[in-house]
């Protein structure tokens, strides 16, 4: 049954769709608002730290051909580790998504919908989930890979529009409030890379698995160089001291593009295409899931747990009794759940493993 | 589950969110919105503002006859609906004039404020940062003060050239390009310049040019960095 | 008398009650008693009465009155040898039946030469009869029958079928099998310019019903021995032919395979067209896209052949189908590789953007009128309100209207009768949309966008494919309606996902665009062509190259 595979292209669009929907909401002010000014600093930092990180795991990966993380935990531990760690996984997925799920709404509705309640606008979003959740998972990936490009261009669009508004003095002080502030404290910036924890489920679906290394830098560096252009713009834009925008920012930042007369106000359409990349992240997210679950609990196929799957998903999206709960969740738990899991767990793991198998190698010879 | 399971589960859907969403559409409906044009703030006597409201004029359909157009364009022309209000704060006066007017109030195509001298003196930041957290209002909203009332500023601009003062508006700060008297100080600019530590903000000084028994009056703009009264806030 | 008659007619008038019902038939196995295949003996016999016999019960002789049945006598040999022929009537040439089968079984003198090596190899051979027989078959055959076209036929079922199809039969006495000569002669339609797909530059030539022209169109077109056109009989009752033509050096063998599986798997009664054919051997999938191509044109037709495609050609209907199709072959036109490539990739572009306007167009409208009025510059948003100022309807009605008046409109054009036909597209668009907009029932903006909206969809190259877009445009209106761009977004969003969940006899959907395989540069912009040396991959072709590295070696000699 599961016959996808991936080719290059769409496990790259795979690793930043992930940062594409994150940075739609808070992460790019969440990122001015640690460093300041020395911001970008910090991504270039941040990003050779994320390469180096990549190629530890692929050169552990490397030792145990067609097999992700859960594979490997099973080698580890044994059947319960392997349930263990997939629970952690699904666990991380599911609620990272569904409170950015809960904050895109909340933020639509403060823009478009001021009358609705929040659920609704929620429901829309659950209902696209099992609709394309019953096609196969070849569906989800090429309409990402359709997809994000289109939402690079935006952005990259953003930036040419809003040049004239632009003041690069504001990039002064380069080390912002300090070394230890951009280098020590601004190392959780790090979480913004949330695309790594899709490679540890990458090696068994690729068509080429030794093309790992490659297509996963390569998505780090894109995602890197699009965190760039995002920050650079909230950056030069609006003074970095002042607290404000918190509302979706890059909605605030489109509403300046102005080309003559004609052509005003087009954040709507700025806005549309981010919607369809987070449905398309959304979808991604919910086939992820069921991957993990077919293999922990065996079961033959995943259209049974579909719809009690959007259901837990609708109501994990409405715990928080309102936004103010939700973005602190996003700002400030959700990049040490992140860190945790992917970076300290994952990597524990595949650290063990490599040394159980390098012992195992030594006694066999 | 079999088809007819799915019809019925659509059409449900569907109704569940037309109900859900229609309020929503209610209140932005292009048929119930009104749009203002152009806002002033003046001082008020019982209050601490008197705001006034510029509405674009309407325009009746005339596409059978084209002759009598041209005479109703110069008609409207002089005539654009103003209404005042006496209020403490902006979304003060936005509420009551919601009530007054049957449509409600959009501030989507406000394409300029006008501040008097006196409300200047006192300091407008207050309503800067009002009108900046508002998300229906554009950046590129012109701030224009004005030695007369506002509402005498926005009663007087009529254009010459142009059929409609939305153009108008939208147009006469961009004549920055060319001549030295005026400046395109925008609402976005003003707000940045306000809270950095390193500019100032500006705006474009205007004014009515008082003619006995003229009904047309012109405007004088100048512009001066305004460094002193705008820092009082 | 009279008086009684005429107090009865005042009094009591007789019911006239003439009613016809259908009513149930409690034996449900009423097929049997004409059922095909039961009462049919498998061979022939050997006596010709027992022959003559179930034929004319078979075709109902006794009342058909076109089914002719000419009994006569053989000369040959110094003897005579009962026989006869049976045909249709209208379906044969009379004239080659009369001067190609009759004339010289009948009259034959000229096969004296032929008697004395018959009595030489009779002095020969001792067995008599059994030389009799095989040289009785031999003779007529080899000899008395001036015919292009004979086979032996064994089995009553097959003979019938050939009767019905056109050919005339000849039973012989003491013979077990019945020769089949095929003088077909009906009228058919000539060969004429394609009605539905018109294009400027190249042949004007077009499928016509009968199997046989249109093979032969392709056999010209393709010059080629490896063209292989294979023969199916569909369909219980009326045994369509069907032709399965494929490049046996190019096209893949699985794909081929797939193919000839799904069509000779059907248990079907009847097939009419090939419309249905497309609908039977295709998956179905949740939008209602179409996966298979069908074309009236044979250059098209060709084209796809020589890349690699299977083509089905039904008998009765003059449109080919072509597996498998796709996304792009949808959108591209006969024309593409006639014209330079600059043209070629301009209309391209203008046929995407008819796409997104047909689908998207009244969507938007609707959703920016609703929720989104600041994207609108300030002039047009004052133009729509005065324009609405008197009109009583919401936008949403007013649009719902003014598309199904549209779709009325088009589909009762279809129907006109010629004299009547540009009048109503004058009536139907111009007057009534400009009446509407008098009467201030819709506004003009709105005429505007249905109109274009309408015109975007003629330009759709395909058939089908511009049905299902109108099917959807409704769709996203309403979703538009609900909850503006929310709604629009997630419209798109489920219809590219399944867009690229389709997969078309085994070649995803949106290739080379969504699985992003190495087509060899056939993807998004169409080459010059001299760079069209690979012929893409997604079909996986035998044959890769469909040029040498340079094709034009005048340039470079």
């Amino acid at each position: 049954m599961d016959k996808t595979k991936l080719g290059t292209f769409e496990a790259i669009t795979l690793i930043l769709s992930f940062v594409v929907a994150h940075t739609v909401l808070s992460l790019p002010k969440a990122l001015v608002d640690v460093t300041k000014s020395s911001t970008l600093l910090n991504i270039l930092y941040i990003t050779v730290l994320a390469v180096i990180f990549v190629y530890l795991i692929c050169f552990l990966f490397k030792k145990f051909p067609g097999m992700d993380i859960l594979d490997i935990s099973e080698y580890l531990g044994g059947k319960i580790f392997k349930n263990i760690v997939g629970f952690i996984f699904i666990f991380y997925f599911v609620i990272s998504a569904c409170i950015f799920l809960r904050n895109f709404a909340e933020c639509l509705e403060i823009v478009y919908y001021p009358s609705t309640d929040i659920i609704f606008i929620v429901l829309f979003f659950i209902i696209s989930i099992p609709i394309t959740s019953k096609l196969n998972f070849n569906a989800s990936l090429r309409a990402n890979l359709i997809i994000v490009p289109l939402v690079l261009m935006s952005i990259v669009f953003l930036f040419f529009a809003n040049i004239r508004y632009f003041t690069p003095q504001r990039i002064f002080p380069i080390l912002g409030n300090g070394f230890k502030d951009t280098f020590i404290v601004g190392l959780t910036n790090i979480y913004s890379f949330s695309g790594i924890a899709l490679i540890y489920f990458l090696p068994p679906l690729l068509k080429e698995p030794s093309k790992l290394t490659k297509l996963s830098v390569t998505g780090i560096i894109i995602s890197s160089i699009y965190l760039l252009f995002v920050v650079s713009l909230i950056l030069f834009m609006f003074p970095v001291f002042v607290s404000l925008d918190e509302v979706l920012p890059l909605y605030t930042i489109a509403t300046y593009v102005e080309f003559g007369s004609f052509f005003q106000r087009l954040e709507s359409v700025f806005l549309l295409i981010w919607l369809i990349s987070f449905a398309c992240y959304l979808s991604i997210i919910a086939n992820f899931s069921f991957k993990i679950f077919k293999k922990i609990t065996l079961i033959k196929d995943t259209k049974p747990i579909i719809y009690p799957f959007a259901i837990l998903a609708l109501g994990i999206a409405l715990l928080p009794k309102n936004y103010a709960i939700s973005k602190m969740y996003e700002t400030k738990i959700y990049p040490y759940i992140m860190i945790g899991i992917v970076f300290f767990v994952s990597l524990a793991l595949l650290l063990i493993a490599y040394i159980k198998k390098r012992k195992g190698e030594k006694l066999n010879e | 589950m079999s088809k007819i399971t799915r019809t019925i589960f659509i059409i449900t859907i569907t109704l569940v969110f037309l109900v859900a969403f229609s309020p929503s559409y209610n209140s932005l409906n292009i048929d119930n919105l009104a749009y203002v044009v152009g806002l002033g703030i003046d001082l008020g006597e019982n209050e601490k503002y008197k705001f006034s409201f510029q509405f674009s004029p309407k325009k009746s359909s005339s596409k059978s006859n084209s002759s009598s157009s041209s005479e109703e364009d110069s008609e409207q022309n002089a005539s654009s609906t103003i209404n005042t209000i006496e209020a403490s704060s902006i979304d003060t006066a936005i509420n009551l004039m919601n009530s007054y007017l049957a449509k409600k109030i959009n501030l989507s195509h406000c394409k300029v404020v006008v501040f008097s001298e006196e409300v200047a003196y006192n300091g407008i930041s207050d309503e800067i940062y009002t009108l900046t957290n508002n998300s229906e209002v554009r950046p590129s909203t012109s701030v224009v003060i004005s030695k007369s009332s506002a509402e005498e500023y926005l009663n007087n601009s009529s254009p010459i050239l142009e059929n409609m003062i939305t153009k108008y508006y939208e147009i006469f700060p961009h004549s920055s390009k060319y001549t030295g008297y005026i400046y395109n100080a925008t609402l976005g600019d003003f707000y940045s310049n306000l809270v950095s530590i390193d500019s100032e903000p500006y705006a474009i000084l205007g004014g009515v040019k008082n003619e006995e028994n003229s009904e047309l009056s012109q405007n004088k703009e100048n512009s001066i960095s305004s460094n002193n009264y705008l820092n009082r806030s | 008398m009279n008086l009684k008659n005429i107090l009865n007619n005042f009094l009591w008038r007789k019911e006239e009650k003439y009613d016809f019902t259908l009513c149930q038939s409690k034996n449900s196995n009423n097929a049997n008693y004409i059922d095909d295949q039961l009462n049919l003996p498998e061979n022939m016999f050997n006596s010709l009465s027992d022959n003559i016999n179930i034929i004319k019960s078979r075709f109902n002789s006794m009342i058909n009155t076109d089914i002719i049945i000419r009994e006569f006598y053989i000369n040959i040999n110094q003897r005579k040898i009962k026989a006869f022929i049976i045909f249709i009537d209208g379906m044969v040439d009379l004239n080659l039946v009369n001067n190609y089968i009759l004339k010289p079984l009948m009259l034959n003198t000229t096969n004296n030469s032929e008697n004395k090596i018959l009595k030489e190899s009779n002095k020969k051979n001792n067995k008599f009869t059994r030389s009799k027989k095989i040289f009785l078959e031999q003779s007529i055959s080899n000899t008395l029958l001036p015919q292009n076209n004979i086979k032996k036929q064994r089995s009553f079922s097959e003979i019938i079928s050939s009767i019905n199809s056109g050919d005339c039969a000849l039973f012989i006495d003491s013979l077990p099998f019945a020769f089949d000569l095929d003088v077909k002669g009906f009228k058919q339609r000539s060969i004429s310019t394609p009605n539905n797909e018109v294009i400027i530059k190249g042949p004007q030539e077009a499928f016509v019903e009968n199997l046989r022209t249109n093979t032969s169109m392709l056999r010209r077109i393709i010059n080629n021995e490896n063209l292989i056109i294979e023969n199916v009989n569909i369909g219980k009752i009326t045994k369509t032919k069907c032709a399965i033509c494929y490049m046996r050096n190019i096209a893949n063998d699985d794909l081929i395979a797939e193919v000839k599986y799904r069509i000779n798997n059907l248990e079907i009664d009847s097939l009419l067209a090939s419309g249905q054919l497309e609908q039977l051997i295709a998956n179905e999938n949740y939008i209602g896209i179409p996966e298979i191509i069908s074309t009236e044109r044979p250059d098209k037709t060709t084209k796809y052949l020589l890349q690699g495609r299977v083509i089905v050609i039904v008998n009765g209907c003059p449109y080919s189908i072509i597996m498998p199709g796709l996304f792009i072959d949808f959108m591209s036109s006969p024309e593409d590789s006639n014209i330079k490539p600059y043209f070629a990739n301009f209309l391209r572009l203008i046929r995407l953007l008819s796409l997104t306007i047909t689908l998207l167009l009244p969507g938007i409208y609707v959703a920016i009128t609703n929720f989104h009025q600041e994207i609108l510059p300030t002039e047009l948003l004052n133009s729509i309100l005065s324009a609405r100022q008197s009109v009583p309807f919401p936008v949403i009605f007013e649009i719902l209207i003014m598309e199904i008046s549209f779709e009325l409109i088009r589909e009762a054009g279809v129907r006109v009768p010629s004299p009547v036909g540009p009048t109503i597209g004058i009536v139907g668009a111009l007057v009534l949309g400009q009446a509407a907009v008098s009467a201030n029932i819709v506004s003009p903006i709105l005429i505007i966008i249905v109109a274009l909206t309408g015109i975007a969809s003629f330009a759709i190259p395909d058939f089908s494919f511009g049905f299902h877009l109108r099917i959807f445009r409704f769709a996203f209106i309403v979703l538009g309606y609900i909850a503006g761009f929310l709604g629009i977004g997630i419209g798109i969003f489920v219809y590219i996902s399944n867009l690229c969940s389709i997969k078309s006899f085994g070649v995803s959907y949106l290739v080379p665009y969504a699985p992003k395989e190495d087509s060899n540069k056939n993807g998004y912009i169409i080459p010059p062509i001299w760079k069209q040396e690979f012929r893409a991959n997604y079909l996986s072709t035998k044959r890769k190259e469909a040029q040498e590295k340079i094709s034009m070696k005048w340039r470079y000699k």
